[in-house]
């Protein structure tokens, strides 16, 4: 569709009325709460309005608007979506100032300013709380920066007469002038293990009893999502809040379950494990490769017995095999082969036919799972949810966002309605740990199943997921109507590998003028309304939200202050006569940066696959375009060993060549039915030559027949991996666990020895005696 | 006849579009800017029957890509957004299933089966005969 301003704001240098975004807030535990800053500046010689469409973390709620312009400070007040615009469009016509903020998406939303005069600055200010994703004492904090384009097929409905890509889509540009700025306060200092940002270049300065976190630049190319990993030093425990207003009550219950120690049998057999590989353009460059290795490796740790097919996806689709087929070593092979024909060539993001292809392919028999990698840079995202909304049955997707800015929403969003779980992973993050840790919640024993709370009286929560996964977090709440003294217990009950557990927890009181726990309660509610209360019940009646539906959510979001798809803030600032902007405003609308890597259009080679651990902050130098930045930077390629450190403890941290590669790499070895067979690499990794092994091999003596060689190999990995990996257990240990368990039938079977000693305990000596490897 | 004056609330109301979007519409260059003084000015018979034809057109399953086409060029490939779309599955030679796409989307899972198993029945009866 034409469009008379994009011309004007891209490359010919007009200047763009946005000058720069300052982010602030505080981040206590999990729990945060920020304010975004965005500098409005009219340089022409005509009254202006501007449209600016940018992205929020997509479980935010945005409880606070502002206008600061001529000395005034103006406040939003929540308004039923078309009434906020009629007022905003009334107040255009009177030549007032408007300002209003729509929601498109949960993680998409659209300012508009109306009436800018030549001259004028305007500041908008809003305010948002989150409870972060966290995953053992690691808690994440994600800011995107840019709207990457979203996909939308060319039959998708309008909204209201209006193209769905006009609501989600702003103009690109390939550079803007504007920039960013961070700065948060880490509170509980003295819990802070780590923090470090594959993202961006941070500074820590430390207060008494909080951490500042800054980004080094002060205008920051926004191209990329900002994320700051922040290690405590204790893994989250499940606790619960409570908080009086005077007439309500409301609890907040942080429950985190961790994984039984005494593992039931677990194990895939009889499953079936599809994954599905998004093969379109933006996936390009480093992203695909990793993504090909992880899958790889997940491949030789399935188990024989489990179903599994593999697509790839981009404008059109195809499969493996027809359908699933059981896994064996002739099997993995075709898989192997299929995936290495693999590129990223296949156009757009196409999400919804591949998953209806599968969904018309899983039967009831077997529990399905489906491992998804994707930019998910889709804009039909309701359809795709949809999809899996309405379908009841036991298909779970484990979804895993790749790139500098993936559509958040739709990567956890499908997790979340199916039952399964997600990862993000931006470019300076390795994908295959990730990926690997992903998988292991596949498994039986790392879910919570049929979760249910009895909070001790009569309460009004908001939905509880009926599952959970071992080492995550989730936050649930529930408000009372009347204001009572003292909170009983709450009990949340639930079932892992089909034994029953209970959580008890005694809820403390919290106090203070800026407790998030009701507006975080009424923003559960109404996600729940948004997106219909039968989504996680999965029942096929699946209805869209009706009239009343929309009205019970215009009066959460009016009594709560924070806006919804249904609600906007809008702000109007009424003027004197000589103020009064006259003749027609021309619009401008503020493009975005095009998100980094999009496509591989720019430079990934900050890719080079060094693991994020260990680092407090990485510089890359954010001022210089960043097609230029990490060719500039770092000659050669070791991107980590390239930029100057400063740990947190003052030490600095060996290099971290090793780690994540050697275990790769080792990983990858694995066989089909079970066992590893060394080769040249990991013997080096040893320091032996392999010939040695190989006669350290032939002198085994065993009972029966057994291939000695994989079996001195499967020791000296497991082995290896226990010493050396201890603290890596999340990634490794369920792709190995085929292999132990092979291991332990072949030595019992087979009880082998060497030089008298037995199997394992040579081979303990091997990693700890003096004559050892190293 | 002189042309009726209408303001943007009425014209709202008459065609059933919001304020946003026959904003939208005026941004785009779809419909005309109002006569008189900037935004606040009035509309005119001309507007109110664009509008109508355009809702018309919704109205027949056509997105506004689609309407821009037709109203550019007088013409559209978006042909199927006239009829209601209904899938065809061969069961065997001579005899078809005819889906409309709505149904097929939502009932994808089932309407499949009922495919498989007919295609099943008949190609048992055809050869037996």
């Amino acid at each position: 569709m034409n469009n008379q301003s994009t011309g004007l704001l891209t490359k010919d240098g007009v200047a763009i009325p946005l000058t720069g975004v300052e982010v602030s807030g505080d981040i206590t535990g999990r729990a945060t709460k920020i304010k975004v800053s965005q500098h409005f500046r009219n340089t022409e010689p005509r009254p202006l309005e501007t449209i600016y469409k940018f992205p929020l973390p997509e479980g935010s709620s945005v409880c606070g608007f502002r206008a600061a312009t001529n000395g005034k400070v103006i406040k939003g007040e929540i308004e039923e979506r078309e009434k906020a615009f009629e007022i905003y469009d009334k107040a255009l016509s009177k030549g007032d100032g408007g300002y209003l903020l729509d929601e498109e998406r949960p993680n998409i939303f659209t300012l508009s300013l109306g009436n800018l005069n030549p001259g004028a600055e305007a500041t908008i200010e809003l305010d948002y709380v989150a409870v972060l994703d966290s995953n053992g004492s690691e808690v994440r904090f994600f800011l995107p920066t840019t709207i990457s384009p979203r996909y939308l097929p060319p039959d998708t409905a309008d909204i209201n007469g209006i193209p769905a890509g006009e609501l989600v889509n702003p103009p690109i540009a390939l550079n803007v002038n504007y920039g960013l700025k961070i700065s948060l306060n880490i509170h509980g200092r003295d819990n802070i293990q780590m923090l470090e940002s594959p993202s961006h270049s941070i500074s820590t300065a430390f207060g008494d009893k909080s951490i500042k976190v800054e980004l080094t630049s002060e205008k920051a190319v926004m191209d990329r999502d900002f994320i700051l990993n922040i290690k405590h030093k204790n893994d989250f425990e499940t606790k619960g809040y409570y908080y009086r207003t005077g007439k309500e009550c409301y609890i907040q219950v942080d429950f985190s379950p961790v994984a039984p120690n005494q593992s039931n049998p677990d194990n895939l057999s009889g499953q079936e494990i599809i994954f599905a590989l998004d093969c379109s353009g933006s996936m390009g460059g480093s992203s695909i490769d990793e993504a090909k290795r992880a899958l790889s490796i997940l491949l030789k740790a399935l188990e024989p017995g489990t179903f599994f097919n593999i697509y790839k996806f981009g404008s059109t689709f195809s499969s493996m095999f027809d359908s699933s087929l059981v896994y064996d070593s002739k099997h993995l092979e075709t898989a192997l082969k299929f995936l290495s024909g693999t590129n990223a060539d296949l156009g757009g993001t196409e999400v919804l036919a591949p998953l209806q292809a599968i969904q018309r392919k899983i039967t009831s028999e077997r529990i399905t799972s489906v491992i998804l990698l994707t930019d998910g840079e889709v804009g039909n995202e309701e359809q795709i949810l949809d999809l899996v909304r309405g379908s009841n049955n036991n298909m779970r997707l484990f979804t895993v966002g790749i790139g500098n800015g993936p559509n958040e929403y739709f990567i956890k969003q499908l997790a979340r309605i199916s039952g399964g779980a997600f990862e993000l992973i931006s470019p300076n993050e390795r994908i295959e740990p990730k990926v690997l840790k992903l998988f292991k919640k596949v498994y039986p024993n790392s879910i919570v199943k049929g979760i249910q709370i009895d909070w001790g009286g009569e309460v009004i929560p908001t939905i509880i997921p009926p599952s959970a996964y071992c080492g995550e977090t989730i936050s649930l709440f529930a408000k009372t109507d009347d204001d009572r003294e003292v909170l009983g217990k709450i009990v949340v009950s639930g079932m892992v590998s089909g034994l029953g557990r209970e959580w008890t927890i005694i809820p403390t009181e919290v106090e203070g003028d800026n407790i998030p726990i009701p507006v975080l309660w009424a923003r559960g509610k109404i996600q729940e309304y948004e997106e219909g209360a039968t989504v996680y019940i999965g029942s096929l009646q699946y209805h869209r939200k009706d009239k009343m539906i929309a009205q019970a959510v215009i009066v959460l979001s009016k009594k709560y202050g924070i806006i919804s798809r249904s609600t906007s803030f809008i702000a109007v600032e009424k003027r004197d006569e000589t103020e009064k902007t006259t003749g027609e405003s021309v619009l401008r609308k503020v493009p975005v940066m095009l998100t980094d890597g999009w496509g591989d259009l720019k430079s990934k080679s900050s890719n080079n696959g060094v693991p994020s651990l260990n680092l407090v902050s990485q510089s890359a130098d954010l001022g210089a375009p960043s097609f230029m930045r990490y060719k500039t930077s770092l000659p050669g390629s070791k991107f980590r060993s390239a930029i100057p450190r400063n740990s947190y403890h003052g030490n600095t941290i060996p290099a971290p060549e090793k780690t994540d590669n050697i275990l790769l790499r080792i990983l990858s070895l694995q066989q089909a039915d079970g066992g590893f067979r060394m080769d040249e690499d990991f013997a080096k990794v040893l320091n032996k030559p392999l010939t040695d092994l190989q006669k350290i091999a032939k002198n085994i003596q065993v009972k029966g027949k057994v291939d000695k060689f994989i079996l001195l190999s499967t020791v000296l990995v497991i082995k290896y991996l226990e010493h050396e990996f201890k603290d890596d257990k999340d990634s490794w240990e369920t792709v190995v666990k085929k292999s132990i368990k092979w291991l332990e039938s072949t030595v019992a079977n087979s009880k082998p020895t060497v030089g008298g000693l037995k199997l394992l305990d040579w081979a303990d000596r091997f990693f700890e005696g003096e004559n050892s490897y190293r | 006849m002189e042309s009726k004056q209408y303001n943007i609330e009425e014209l709202s109301e008459l065609t059933g579009f919001t304020r946003r979007t026959i904003r939208y519409y005026i941004q785009e260059g779809l419909i005309g800017p109002p006569a008189g003084r900037g935004r606040g000015g009035f509309y005119n018979d001309s507007h109110l029957d664009k509008l109508i034809y355009i809702k018309s057109l919704q109205e027949r399953g056509l997105n506004l890509a689609a309407i821009n086409e037709l109203l550019n060029t007088g013409k559209t490939n978006s042909v199927e957004y006239f009829r209601n779309v209904w899938i065809r599955y061969e069961i065997v030679p001579g005899l078809e299933i005819s889906v409309s796409r709505d149904l097929e989307e939502k009932e994808s899972k089932r309407i499949f089966e009922i495919i498989k198993v007919a295609r099943a029945l008949l190609k048992e009866k055809i050869t037996n005969e």
